[in-house]
């Protein structure tokens, strides 16, 4: 059962969409990341409309944030029977799923579909591909079993929508979850009896969703004036298109709970999601191909007996002092930066290179530097 | 009709579009003014002002670097009815000297068929002249063509500086109803726009060097038809006449009416009441003929001292149904004085359109809700246009302004006109598969009855967003036994400013959020409350009662 210390300070945005969701997200992602890290949020996870795109600026403002960010992105799905995809799917075959990476293996996977979806879609002009973009569901069984897929609940609950998260289940090989957002329409309550005995019905697990449009009240004009652009009208015809109440925003974690009261394992699964995303962006920095180095040893130590080898070749009477400094200084820096198999590569070029008298110079912003010097690959001494 | 001896005028109004937007908007006829129509969401100037040009505005510009050009200058949207209009008032004028008259709204032109109708005021120079003389009284800028073929007249009156002249005088007609051999003659040097042909044709010839129509003569037509498709072999036979071309006339309005004379005056209601009745199927039976139905009605009736009354009756929906047009007209004897009586009347069925005969036994359902339209039909005609009003529902979440209340039969006839709008919002979205597509959430209910306005009331409820628990109001106390809730609606934010402004004194509006409860007190009834402010957000919190459910 539910108990409070163990979720406290432990809340997890699910389903967050900036304005990488063209033509709808009204905000920018580190702003949402940034009201997230003042709310009490511990995690926040952006999921826009078939993009990943938003998730590098939110990275790097979770990184000042200190708020774990998840990635994700958000899909329309078409549930219709037929494979076919027709121009539109009818709004009875409409749902949305927003997808978490779990870990690196989850994050490709999930990138892996949006290409798919994207590149089949790209002959559509992107202002059309912002209303109508959607996969079918037989898709969804691509992915990996390394992501999270929510399901979310739409604001209007028809009875197809049992069948639309049955046919999802079909495909989806992942965890699957079944979640709502709050609308403030007067309905939250039933809503969140109805889906949660859906989910218990279908045995999907219930997650509390906070789906934010905007991460303040005060963009809920813009997020007006994107939908009107989005479906070419205006204020004064859009009607009950546009938003009723500013209540998409990102909201307190205080507001949250309260909120969610009645649903404490809703939360849970939200924080406990987020637990299990380990992904980051972090993983994905690049990777310098293997140097392969001979006597088994590793390639700062190939690297620092090369230099001092070389060192003693260039200065034959000695090494001098100054010239010391600056090699252990270097290789301390080279270390630290992990450039060891860089300077390798370039060593086995120009030592190719003399051995076919074809000439060579180094040049660069390592050019002048004691290390190139004593590896032969540039000829000023510092 | 042979060519050889028809003439034709063509008048071109060159500044028509600049001129009528001066007179809309009052402003000097030498104001810089530019007019654009909208390509693709992008706005283009296509008519300017000489004023304007002078300036630096030129035709095909956008309308935002003209107006970095000049900040000053006006701009109006390219009014395509007010020109159509005022074209074909101009064409039914032109009347008076020959009946075939017509308008080309595309070329902001009129052209008259004068062939045999010269004569009668001294030949076609005296006409083109009198014609000039009548335009610049009312100081509207046209150039006046004549010549044996509308093509001919047409091109003219658009390239008149091409056409060599003994006095070089600006806007003076150009007269050309000569021979076909001297008329090819005069065409020679105009450029090739003007034989009416499209822009990707002009286009294609600029290309090919051909710039004028004289280039054009030694080509064949068989060459011509292979590069640039038939049109431009049409257009060049229309302009000699070697090739007929028909233009569609303004038809001269017949109207529908029926008429009676009385040899002695007309006295007493039920002679009266007589009348009409004679009046009504008259014009029902010449409906009838025409296969026409009216949805507006006026009788006439001339007294012996030749005061005319006129009585007027309108329709939700097109009839010429008699038993329904005689309830209509029944209280009309009683509502007219006939003082010494009548000794003229007369009944005209205006705003009419196409019906054919149905067969109503065929297929009764279609007509099963005429009962509530001639309901407010007869009640329209009894107590006028606007005492008659009905709701109708408003696509907003703002529950204020979410009805409208509008004379019925405009109501009526919205929904004919768009069928699909001919339920209400909340039943338009009905699907196929009804039994598939319960709706398990969705929209909030909103009150039978709206209090307007809200009436503030007193109530214990918990914050920050808690239903209440007991509510009073007035001297009325309500326990509240169920409440669900809240559904909170946001203010209309982009009407704040100029409602504000606009309409301070009947209506306060308020720029804050509201939550609406639905409640169901001890007693019984079933109230809709809201409350005003939010707490989270520091603002003070009133509350208001907002209506009743049944």
């Amino acid at each position: 059962m539910y108990k409070q210390d163990k979720v406290k300070g432990d809340y997890a945005a699910l389903g967050c969409m900036s304005n990488f969701s063209f033509l709808r997200g009204a905000s920018h992602p580190h702003e949402l990341i940034e009201t997230a890290a003042a709310g009490g949020w511990s995690s926040c996870g952006i999921a826009d409309y078939h993009t990943i795109s938003g998730l590098v600026r939110a990275h790097q403002s979770a990184i000042e944030q200190s708020v774990k960010l998840l990635c994700g992105a958000r899909l329309i799905i078409d549930c219709s029977e037929q494979i076919e995809q027709s121009e539109q799917p009818i709004e009875k075959d409409r749902i949305e799923v927003i997808i978490y990476a779990a870990n690196r293996a989850g994050y490709e996977s999930l990138c892996q579909l949006l290409s798919r979806v994207n590149m089949a879609l790209a002959h559509i002009p992107a202002i059309k591909r912002a209303a109508n973009l959607y996969i079918h569901v037989s898709e969804l069984a691509r992915l990996s079993q390394d992501v999270f897929v929510i399901i979310e609940a739409p604001e209007l609950i028809k009875n197809h929508v049992a069948g639309q998260c049955q046919q999802i289940q079909k495909f989806v090989t992942a965890p699957l979850l079944l979640g709502s957002a709050i609308y403030r329409d007067g309905n939250d309550k039933k809503r969140l009896k109805y889906v949660s005995g859906l989910a218990a019905r279908l045995g999907l697990g219930f997650v509390a969703l906070a789906a934010p449009l905007y991460h303040h009240p005060s963009r809920r004009p813009l997020a007006d004036v994107l939908y009107c652009i989005r479906t070419k009208q205006t204020l004064a015809t859009a009607g009950r298109g546009l938003s009723r109440n500013a209540e998409r925003h990102l909201i307190k974690t205080s507001e949250y709970t309260r909120l969610w009261s009645e649903y404490p394992e809703a939360i849970m699964a939200a924080s406990q999601l987020a637990q299990a995303c380990t992904f980051s962006l972090s993983q994905l920095s690049y990777e310098y191909p293997e140097e392969i180095v001979p006597n088994g040893r590793s390639v700062m130590d190939e690297l620092i007996y090369q230099t001092w080898q070389g060192a003693e070749r260039r200065y034959p009477d000695g090494i001098p002092d100054e010239v010391d400094g600056y090699l252990k200084k270097e290789l301390a820096l080279i270390a630290k930066l992990n450039y060891a198999p860089y300077f390798l590569t370039v060593f086995d070029i120009v030592r190719f290179a003399r051995s076919r008298n074809i000439l060579c110079q180094g040049r660069g912003s390592a050019a002048n530097s004691a290390v190139c010097y004593c590896l032969d690959i540039t000829a000023v001494a510092c | 009709m042979s060519s050889s001896n028809s003439e034709f005028i063509y008048i071109w109004f060159y500044d028509l579009p600049v001129r009528l937007a001066c007179h809309q908007q009052g402003w000097q006829l030498d104001a810089t003014v530019a007019i654009y129509h909208i390509v693709n969401t992008r706005h283009i100037i296509c008519y300017a002002s000489h004023t304007a040009k002078q300036a630096g505005i030129l035709i095909d510009m956008s309308v935002a670097d003209a107006q970095a050009i000049l900040p000053t200058c006006h701009f109006r949207c390219y009014d395509d009815i007010a020109v159509k209009n005022w074209l074909s008032r101009v064409g039914q004028w032109a009347w008076r000297y020959t009946p075939l008259t017509g308008i080309d709204s595309e070329s902001l032109g009129i052209w008259m068929n004068v062939t045999g109708a010269t004569h009668l005021v001294g030949g076609i120079a005296t006409m083109c002249d009198a014609l000039q003389i009548e335009f610049n009284q009312i100081s509207v800028s046209a150039q006046i063509a004549a010549a044996s073929t509308y093509g001919a007249a047409w091109a003219f009156a658009h390239f008149s500086e091409f056409v060599a002249r003994p006095s070089l005088q600006q806007n003076r007609p150009v007269i050309m109803c000569d021979e076909r051999a001297i008329l090819r003659q005069k065409l020679q040097p105009l450029p090739v726009a003007a034989l009416r042909i499209s822009a990707d044709i002009e286009a294609g010839l600029r290309q090919a060097g051909l710039e004028q129509i004289y280039q054009l003569s030694p080509i064949s037509a068989i060459s011509l038809t292979t590069r640039f498709g038939s049109e431009l072999v049409r257009r060049l036979g229309q302009i000699i006449g070697d090739v007929s071309e028909l233009q569609k006339p303004l038809i001269v309005p017949t109207p529908l009416m029926a008429s009676k004379n009385y040899l002695t005056p007309l006295l007493g209601v039920e002679a009266i009441q007589k009348m009409i009745a004679d009046l009504v199927h008259l014009i029902c039976i010449q409906l009838a003929q025409r296969h026409l139905v009216t949805r507006y009605l006026v009788i006439a009736v001339q007294r012996v001292d030749s005061t005319i009354i006129r009585r007027t009756i309108s329709l939700s929906r097109p009839s010429r149904s008699e038993a329904l047009l005689h309830r209509l007209t029944a209280h009309i004897a009683a509502d007219i004085d006939v003082e010494f009586g009548i000794e003229h009347s007369w009944i005209e069925a205006k705003k009419l359109s196409a019906g054919l005969p149905v067969n109503q036994a065929f297929d009764s359902s279609l007509y099963k809700d005429d009962s509530k339209d001639t309901l407010i039909d007869y009640l329209t005609a009894r107590l006028g246009h606007n005492k008659v009003r009905q709701l109708q529902p408003i696509d907003s979440w703002q529950p204020e302004s979410a009805q409208r209340v509008d004379p019925a039969q405009q109501t009526i006839r919205q929904l004919h006109t768009h069928a699909s709008n001919r339920l209400p919002y909340w039943q338009s979205q009905d699907h196929s598969e009804i039994s598939d597509n319960i709706n398990l959430i969705s929209f909030s209910a909103r009150p039978l009855s709206l209090l307007t306005p809200a009436v503030p009331v007193d109530v214990i409820a918990l914050l920050p967003d808690h239903p209440p628990s007991m509510i009073r109001c007035r001297k009325q106390n309500w326990q509240i036994y169920q409440a669900t809730g809240p559904e909170r609606i946001g203010p209309s934010w982009w009407l704040q400013s100029t409602q504000t402004n606009k309409y301070t004194n009947n209506s306060k509006y308020s720029d804050k959020t509201r939550d609406y409860y639905w409640l169901e007190t001890q007693s019984g009834e079933r109230l809709w409350v809201y409350r005003e402010g939010l707490t989270e957000r520091g603002e003070s919190v009133e509350w208001f009662l907002h209506g009743f459910f049944a």
